[in-house]
């Protein structure tokens, strides 16, 4: 048995040396067990949460101050947290792995205060068809009528229905226990990863602080869609290539396994977490390669190389549609028209409507720009202590996080950067979360790491109050440019274009109509929201360009080239989108009137399908009609 | 002999799997149910590699039982789809098989390692990421480890981590509430289908209704099927409830159903109107 060295120094339970005063040691109470202070914690940040709910029940009757208190709760929520760890002069161990505990739960549970209970986003539509499909059929890999990729990647949907058939929970109820373990695994997965790395609690659980502002992380990535699943593998097998590296012999070997183990659940997961996992590892390669040749470790190259070749075979033997899905966003980042961009190649026009009040974009900006420095002074200080380290991987973080300046680049030029550089920071920000943790809690670019007990230290007060509203400055930035987006951050009665506002019973009841009554894989045209949930609960298929279908007042020759082209069958018309004005600034997902309505669409757009010979109206229920047009002229 | 500790794994996995397999009580499903899939796996596969539980551990140590339970399950789907499917007993039978042959192979490496299994994570909770071989840095080798004597929770502690748990779950409840009142729909679903659905102009036409308005109401269903007389239905339906009835035509000829609300406040206003046109030859 390999034997590893273990210092047994308990830097977390002794007092800070910076209290020398006598009065000071006096009057400072030692709590009086392990976990310290954290349930004093736990209420002010539950409390926090409950603002929150507060908020968004006052949101659902309309109330003027839900706003407010909306972002009063998210700032108490943050805030909290980050003051307990920077501004104590000890934090225990206890406490610092019960704020990498609490942090998720608490996200999540505002995510579930939002809807509880209840899907609300399309993507997590898409994987309850697979799910459907898994439960149905009793084998993977059976097809996706909207997303060909979900089934393809089926580590979130096997282990929902391996849950819901054992317990016969529903789908919902199944994926959304598996969605808040997943989001708690994250928070807790990455505490010990940056403690493993930095050996500082302190610091690790304000890395996952800085990691909880980021803009996906509340929502978006506690949704069930297959990354929520794969992050928390990604994560594991950073923790355990870490490991390895601080190990010798078997264990090394051992860690190293389950790096690869941890690194193939993630290819099964999820595409892009798994090529985020491969860039970290690489730069953990990269970060072993700074190190004198006598402290690098060869396991890590080994992992790397295995971790690639299991997704490189997955992603060529399995999900053989993924660069398919690609091809229009690498198309979008070009501009190359040929790649098969269509209508997304086009950078997005603004108008009246989907434009983001001007505080929110400023808040994001000016929450960039802080992210960006401390990146900058982050990995300049693990640059200035490379030589105190035995591995690569707080080096390899300290270059991970300068791709944090790409994203920026990406932000700002690319076609949809806004929504690639949001979804890119789940990634990024893992080292750059670290690099910022650095920074926050040393409150010095130049202090290398320190010996003895002052190691995790508090730093001065006054610069720790800065670190702290930092931190909230962040969580601001996060919240404004994160999701759900501004015009649906709050719950609320149904509008058009608005994401989790956009699904209602009228929706969903017809997407159950759909699988229930119409053969699957049919064209089902309709705005982008009705579309996506008819299409993934009713088991439809999805056309594209279809805003010709609708725009129009009169139906013409060119509208039946638009239905037979992108073969549509039945035509789905929200009455609502000729009542309100689309809050995301367009209908359709190639819409050449994007940003541009000033009205809603004329009452006639829709109503001109009742009077085409031929057509149908299959379905009503007073809101939503859906007309059959297989029996008219086009296809004749 | 397995320890205590394997046999404890057995006995209650042995009983987890026997309930589930012979439960149709939703709650025991899913009290049985739930350990089963995303706990026991992970306890048995990681009591392989981590044989001891360091209190300073514990955090961690739950941490890679759950991720290895969700693995595990990832890898099960994988292997049960190549050998019959993923069913309800097809899954009891891996996961039942996972954790014998994980104690299993544990008291093999047991033997192998002369009683001292690999212990992968014992080390788990040590940071060693500054060179512990510099002068003036060994100290920075930090082990987390908490005094266990001081590991109780004060009757204080207790009160303020049930208050927030208090303060969670009444926020829970209003926005369940809330969400509840205000997205509540009162509509009626009315269609009109060939059967087949895409046979356009087939004699086989069903008519359906179903009632999403929260409460009994009754219908009347007015049917026009080309120069026939109309004819009326009155459908009394139960909330969530639907109703079908087909009728026959001639080929192609247009079907027309109109819905009306006999209750109030919807009185004898239409609620929905559907029709079958007649195709374009």
């Amino acid at each position: 048995m390999t034997t590893l060295p273990l210092a047994v120094a308990k830097v977390e339970d002794r007092p800070d040396d910076s209290v020398t005063d006598h009065h000071a040691r006096q009057t400072y109470r030692e709590p009086t067990s392990n976990v310290g202070r954290l349930p004093e914690l736990a209420l002010v940040m539950a409390v926090g949460s409950a603002l929150i709910a507060i908020a968004f029940a006052g949101a659902r009757y309309s109330r003027p101050w839900a706003g407010h208190l909306y972002l009063f709760g998210q700032i108490v929520v943050y805030a909290s947290p980050a003051a307990f760890l920077l501004l104590r002069k000890r934090v225990r161990a206890m406490e610092a792995v019960g704020i990498a505990v609490l942090m998720p739960v608490t996200t999540f549970l505002i995510n579930q205060y939002y809807s509880p209970g209840q899907f609300r986003f399309l993507d997590e539509f898409e994987h309850v068809q697979t799910a459907q499909t898994i439960l149905a059929t009793h084998h993977l890999f059976q097809a996706n009528t909207i997303l060909p990729q979900s089934p393809q990647y089926p580590g979130l949907e096997i282990i929902t229905t391996n849950i819901a058939s054992i317990t016969h929970l529903s789908i919902t109820a199944a994926g959304l226990i598996v969605a808040g373990v997943a989001h708690v695994l994250v928070g807790v997965a990455f505490y010990f990863l940056v403690l493993e790395i930095s050996a500082r609690p302190r610091l690790a659980a304000v890395a996952v602080v800085v990691y909880a502002t980021g803009s996906h992380y509340q929502f978006f990535d506690s949704y069930f869609i297959y990354e929520t699943v794969a992050i928390p593998f990604l994560l594991l097998s950073l923790l355990a290539t870490v490991k390895m590296m601080k190990s010798r012999g078997p264990v090394a070997i051992g860690w190293g396994g389950v790096a690869v183990a941890c690194g193939a659940v993630t290819a099964v997961c999820h595409h892009v977490t798994s090529y985020a996992l491969i860039g970290l590892l690489l730069a953990f390669v990269v970060g072993q390669m700074l190190l004198p040749s006598s402290a690098r470790s060869r396991g890590v190259l080994v992992v790397f190389f295995a971790v690639l070749a299991i997704v490189g075979m997955w992603d060529l033997g399995v999900a053989t549609s993924t660069f398919e899905y690609f091809r229009p966003v690498v198309s979008s980042l070009l501009h190359i028209p040929s790649l098969g961009g269509g209508g997304t190649t086009v950078k997005q026009k603004t108008g009246i409507t989907g434009q983001p009040p001007y505080f929110q974009t400023l808040a994001v900006y000016g929450a960039f720009l802080i992210l960006l420095a401390l990146t900058l002074f982050g990995a300049w200080k693990v640059w200035f202590s490379r030589r105190a380290y035995t591995n690569g991987a707080a080096i390899g973080f300290g270059v991970a996080s300068f791709s944090l300046f790409v994203v920026l680049v990406l932000r700002v030029v690319a076609t949809n950067g806004s929504e690639i550089s949001n979804r890119a920071l789940t990634f990024i920000l893992i080292p750059v979360s670290f690099v910022s943790a650095l920074v926050l809690v040393d409150q010095s670019v130049f202090r290398r790491p320190v010996a003895k007990h002052r190691i995790d230290a508090r730093g001065p007060v006054r610069l720790t109050l800065v670190s702290t509203l930092v931190v909230v400055c962040l969580a601001v930035g996060g919240i404004a440019s994160g999701w759900p987006t501004y015009y649906a951050r709050l719950p609320g009665p149904y509008e058009v274009a608005a994401w989790e506002r956009s699904v209602d019973y009228h929706t969903l009841d017809t997407a159950q109509w759909f699988a229930k009554y119409v053969p699957r894989d049919q064209g089902v045209a309709s705005d982008y929201w009705t579309e996506g949930i008819v299409s993934a609960l009713g088991y439809q298929a999805e056309p594209n360009n279809i805003a010709g279908l609708f725009l129009p007042t009169k139906y013409a020759s060119a509208q039946n080239n638009v239905a037979k082209v992108n073969r549509v069958s039945f035509i789905v018309a929200d009455t609502r989108i000729t009542k309100q004005l689309p809050a995301s600034g367009y209908l359709f997902e190639a819409d050449p009137e994007r940003g541009l309505y000033t009205t809603p669409l004329p009452a006639q757009s829709l109503a001109k399908f009742n009077d085409i010979p031929g057509v149908s109206r299959v379905y009503d229920d007073g809101t939503i009609v859906v007309y059959e047009i297989i029996g008219s002229q086009y296809l004749k | 002999m397995p320890p205590r500790s394997d046999l404890t794994l057995l006995a209650i996995s042995a009983v987890c799997i026997v309930v589930a397999a012979l439960s149709s009580n939703e709650v025991i499903d899913v009290i049985a149910g739930l350990p089963l899939t995303a706990y026991l796996p992970g306890v048995a596969l990681v009591s392989i590699i981590a044989p001891q539980r360091h209190y300073a551990n514990a955090v961690e140590r739950q941490v890679w039982i759950v991720g290895a339970s969700f693995g595990l399950s990832v890898l099960g789907g994988i292997l049960l789809n190549l050998v019959g499917g993923l069913t309800r007993s097809s899954w009891l039978i891996w996961i039942a098989s996972v954790i014998v042959v994980s104690v299993a192979l544990k008291q093999v490496l047991a033997r192998r390692f002369s009683g001292h299994p690999t212990e992968l994570m014992s080390v788990s909770a040590s940071g060693h990421g500054v060179a512990d071989s510099r002068p003036g840095l060994t100290t920075a080798t930090v082990q987390v480890r908490e005094d266990p004597v001081s590991s109780r929770v004060t009757l204080r502690q207790v009160i303020l981590l049930l208050a927030a748990g208090a303060v969670c779950v009444a926020a829970m409840v209003l926005s369940i509430h809330t969400n509840a009142v205000t997205t509540k729909e009162s509509f009626v679903q009315a269609w009109v289908l060939p059967r087949p659905t895409d046979d356009v102009a087939s004699t086989s036409v069903q008519l359906g209704l179903q009632n999403n308005s929260g409460e009994r109401r009754t219908y009347l269903v007015d049917v026009n099927v080309g120069s026939i007389p109309t004819r009326v239905f009155s459908v009394l339906l139960d909330n969530g409830a639907s109703w079908t009835q087909v009728i026959t035509r001639r080929p192609g000829e247009r079907v027309e159903s109109t819905v009306y609300g006999l209750v109030k406040p919807w009185g004898e206003i239409v609620l929905a109107k559907v029709y079958l046109a007649t195709p374009v030859a």
